[in-house]
């Protein structure tokens, strides 16, 4: 049996003795939470060894891709807070995203924008890793698509919000990837993970 | 990277406790807890505020833990007290099913090996370290 197995297995007990540090952490998925909406559910990691699930993920309009209901289900399930958000910069193309005044800021030298890429939920601290298909620009009528960038974020503000969203990328097929911000700026990416309860990459 | 994909965001997990007497195995003294949202820059902060040093990251914006030390967690106090991934006492995950759990030398001790140093992002989310 693979370590990976055991430890999950520890897992699985530790539940009963769980080890709570801040409200945040208090906050978590429940049955209840489950029964309502069952996309939530949690993985059984003792059940399978090997993955034998669809060969692909869902992608956007694929067949598999979830309904705008489920979508919306789930964030119910997390408490609405589930973000669809443009790219930073369509502020400065045509759209409903269009907006001169945040363009002409994205644009500006001032050190602050930098910090505008950092609180937003979809960018990292560059563009090449997610395909530069929004850069700040003057001209409106150029191209911006939400290129590498993820369609739904998950703007998660307690461990409930966190296992649902992981237990909804497992159960819908649906690449998951975590935003993060380490030292060495090529590692900048925000990195696919496999999601699957039974083996830990 | 993140085409087609539901992301998670942890930027405002930003929860902070400064423990003056918090003890794991062999270690018994100071220790910090922190949400994985916290920025090296606030991590700054705190030290200032509670006159303490806590191993971190160089830059300000670096996440001030997860991934920072998953790769390790290389900082200016590194040759002195070792990488950011040597300072940690327990970490609390959500693992791929779903689940929260305990990582430490004692529980799901494997788990917490590969936390520290087997690269960000491939084990699991991390809440609190």
């Amino acid at each position: 049996m693979p370590s990976s197995i055991l430890w999950l297995t520890f897992g699985l007990l530790i539940q009963l003795i769980e080890a709570v540090n801040f409200p945040f952490e208090q906050v978590q998925l429940t049955a209840e939470d489950v029964a309502i909406n069952q996309d939530v559910g949690f993985g059984n990691a003792s059940l399978e060894t090997e993955y034998r699930g669809p060969p692909c993920k869902a992608f956007p309009g694929g067949p598999d891709w979830p309904t705008e209901e489920e979508w919306s289900a789930v964030n119910d399930t997390i408490d609405g807070v589930l973000l669809k958000p443009a790219p930073l910069a369509s502020a400065c193309y045509t759209g409903q995203s269009y907006d001169a005044s945040r363009c002409r800021y994205l644009l500006s030298p001032m050190s602050g924008v930098r910090r505008a890429y950092l609180d937003d939920p979809l960018s990292v601290l560059t563009q090449w890793p997610q395909g530069t298909t929004c850069l700040p620009s003057l001209d409106p009528g150029g191209r911006c698509t939400q290129g590498g960038f993820p369609v739904y974020v998950a703007n998660v503000t307690t461990v409930k919000h966190i296992q649902a969203a992981v237990n909804f990328a497992r159960n819908k097929n649906v690449r998951l990837v975590i935003k993060f911000v380490p030292l060495v700026l090529f590692l900048s990416i925000s990195a696919p993970i496999v999601v699957r309860a039974n083996k830990q990459v | 990277m993140g085409a087609g994909s539901l992301s998670i965001w942890t930027h405002h997990l930003k929860s902070f406790e400064y423990l003056t007497n918090y003890t794991m195995g062999n270690y018994t003294g100071m220790a910090v807890r922190f949400g994985s949202g916290l920025e090296t820059q606030e991590l700054f902060n705190y030290m200032a505020l509670h006159n303490i040093t806590v191993v971190a990251a160089g830059p300000g914006t670096v996440g001030a833990n997860g991934g920072w030390f998953g790769y390790g967690g290389h900082g200016n106090l590194a040759s002195y007290y070792g990488l950011g991934s040597d300072q940690a006492l327990s970490l609390e995950v959500v693992t791929a099913d779903g689940r929260l759990v305990t990582t430490d030398p004692f529980t799901n001790p494997d788990l917490f090996y590969a936390l520290r140093g087997g690269g960000a992002g491939k084990q699991k989310e991390v809440p609190t370290a």
